[in-house]
């Protein structure tokens, strides 16, 4: 990704904590909506999904498709958020 | 690759049955224990698995790689998560924890990857046998070179004598090797008619086109074509058909480039002999020229190829105006015509506006002194004229 949002920048910048996972880039109104309706209501449970599947970029994003159909841009920032974050603060 | 083995004891009794009335095995009672079905299950799954291949996962216990593979296809939903980790792995994806969040993803995945292997096998594999890159790559070059039929091509291509027992194939074989072949031009007078002798001599000649030949000039050339109408190339003929294998290959190398010769002056003569080393130079240059040729069939052959046309005057265009290719105003709008338009006027429009707004002034203020006071400036200026006139009629009358 050649440039980085706001809120990815906002996001990698510190430890997740309580955030919510509208908090992580790429996840807005609508996708946090619906990824909590499924449980992910928090950054650290998707954080946990991207863990679980071992950081694997194609798995998380297909799985970011079927969970709350992200489109490619929205999977690639997500994914690029939390692997910024791991690489920080794991 | 790893070989699951298990005992369908340890099924659950919702598995058997699945099971056994996939392979179509009537079911016991339904009220019957666990061992009635893992009976039945031995003894009509187990046993059929080898015969045909079913989507049964036991399929691929017993059966070939094959049928593992389209069993794999179908029923990867009935992996434990183990199966499917190592079956992952045999692809080379280190599979992370199956769980049930995940297990769907990785089952993509497997799918994909067999998807891919499968495609693969059937272009990589499956053809091999009957055809051969090395094959399909001459084929492409000889299309480049003429535009053959395959036989001919097939012909070339194997550097072998042909295992034809014919007699025109047997010496094709040996021209082949030779690099001398019968122009077609050549071969109705001789008798010799064959297809594939004709095709495989004129690929013959296209593939001898790139030898290292340079010097050429037109006018040997032409003499040389003169020449070869002679007495001298019947007699070759005649020793070619004798079986003199020199003269064959000296006459055939010249009926090669004959041919070339012949396309290149469009003509449908058929040429005769020359001197080998003569005819060897002129084969190289023959396609440029040819090209040039077909390009230009008009202008003259020149040593260098390149051609000088003569300026043409254009009639008619002393007259014409220059047309600009961008003119300054290409789309011009009605308002901005309007302004055009005005700004071409003699006096501008404000100006004409001020002297309107003046004379119009100067009517309201006569107007208005001629309403208000009549005995005001006017009156008085004809009062002073009358006077001055009176005066002046006095002092005429006085004097």
């Amino acid at each position: 990704m050649s440039s980085t949002s706001q809120k990815h920048k906002d996001f990698v910048a510190e430890p997740m904590g309580e955030k919510s996972v509208m908090a992580l880039a790429g996840i807005g109104e609508v996708l946090g909506k619906r990824l909590e309706e499924k449980g992910f209501d928090k950054a650290y449970v998707v954080l946990g999904q991207f863990l679980v599947l071992r950081k694997d970029e194609e798995l998380f994003r297909e799985w970011l498709k079927d969970t709350c159909g992200a489109n490619t841009k929205q999977q690639g920032d997500c994914y690029s958020c939390l692997r910024e974050w791991c690489d920080s603060f794991l | 690759m790893p070989v699951f083995v298990e005992d369908p004891a340890q099924f659950s009794k919702e598995r058997l049955k699945s099971e056994l009335i996939a392979h179509n095995v009537a079911l016991p009672p339904p009220e019957s224990k666990k061992h009635a079905y893992v009976e039945l299950y031995l003894k009509h799954v187990k046993t059929n698995s080898t015969d045909f291949s079913s989507d049964e996962e036991e399929d691929h216990l017993n059966g070939s790689a094959e049928k593992e593979e389209a069993a794999e296809m179908v029923d990867l939903g009935l992996l434990t998560d183990d199966q499917l980790k190592a079956k992952l792995l045999q692809y080379g994806v280190k599979a992370g924890p199956i769980l049930a969040s995940t297990r769907f993803l990785y089952e993509k995945k497997l799918k994909r990857l067999l998807d891919s292997s499968a495609q693969h096998k059937i272009n990589g594999t499956a053809d091999a046998g009957l055809y051969s890159d090395s094959e399909e790559e001459d084929d492409e070059e000889q299309d480049s070179d003429e535009e053959q039929d395959s036989e001919s091509e097939q012909l070339l291509s194997e550097t072998k004598p042909r295992t034809e027992t014919s007699k025109t194939a047997s010496r094709m074989g040996t021209f082949s090797q030779s690099r001398d072949f019968y122009p077609r031009c050549f071969l109705p007078s001789a008798g010799f008619v064959n297809g594939k002798s004709t095709v495989s001599a004129q690929n013959g000649s296209s593939s001898n086109s790139s030898s290292p030949y340079r010097s050429f000039s037109i006018t040997e050339m032409v003499e040389e074509i003169e020449n070869r109408f002679s007495p001298q190339f019947k007699q070759t003929e005649s020793e070619r058909w004798t079986g003199l294998r020199a003269a064959q290959t000296v006459g055939s190398r010249a009926l090669r480039d004959l041919t070339r010769l012949d396309k290149d002056t469009m003509t449908s003569k058929s040429l005769c002999l020359t001197s080998p080393s003569s005819r060897q130079k002129q084969t190289i240059r023959e396609p440029a020229s040819d090209v040039l040729s077909e390009m230009f069939p008009d202008a003259e052959r020149t040593p260098t190829g390149i051609f000088a046309t003569k300026r043409r005057s254009i009639k008619g265009a002393a007259g014409r105006p220059v047309q600009f290719k961008y003119p300054e105003l290409p789309l011009l709008s009605p308002t901005i015509l309007e302004r055009q338009e005005i700004q071409q006027r003699l006096v501008p429009l404000w100006v004409q506006v001020i002297v309107f707004l003046m004379v119009v002034c100067l009517l309201y203020i006569i107007y208005s002194c001629m309403d208000e006071q009549l005995s005001s400036p006017f009156t008085a200026l004809l009062d002073g004229l009358h006077e001055s006139a009176l005066t002046c009629i006095s002092s005429f009358t006085g004097a």
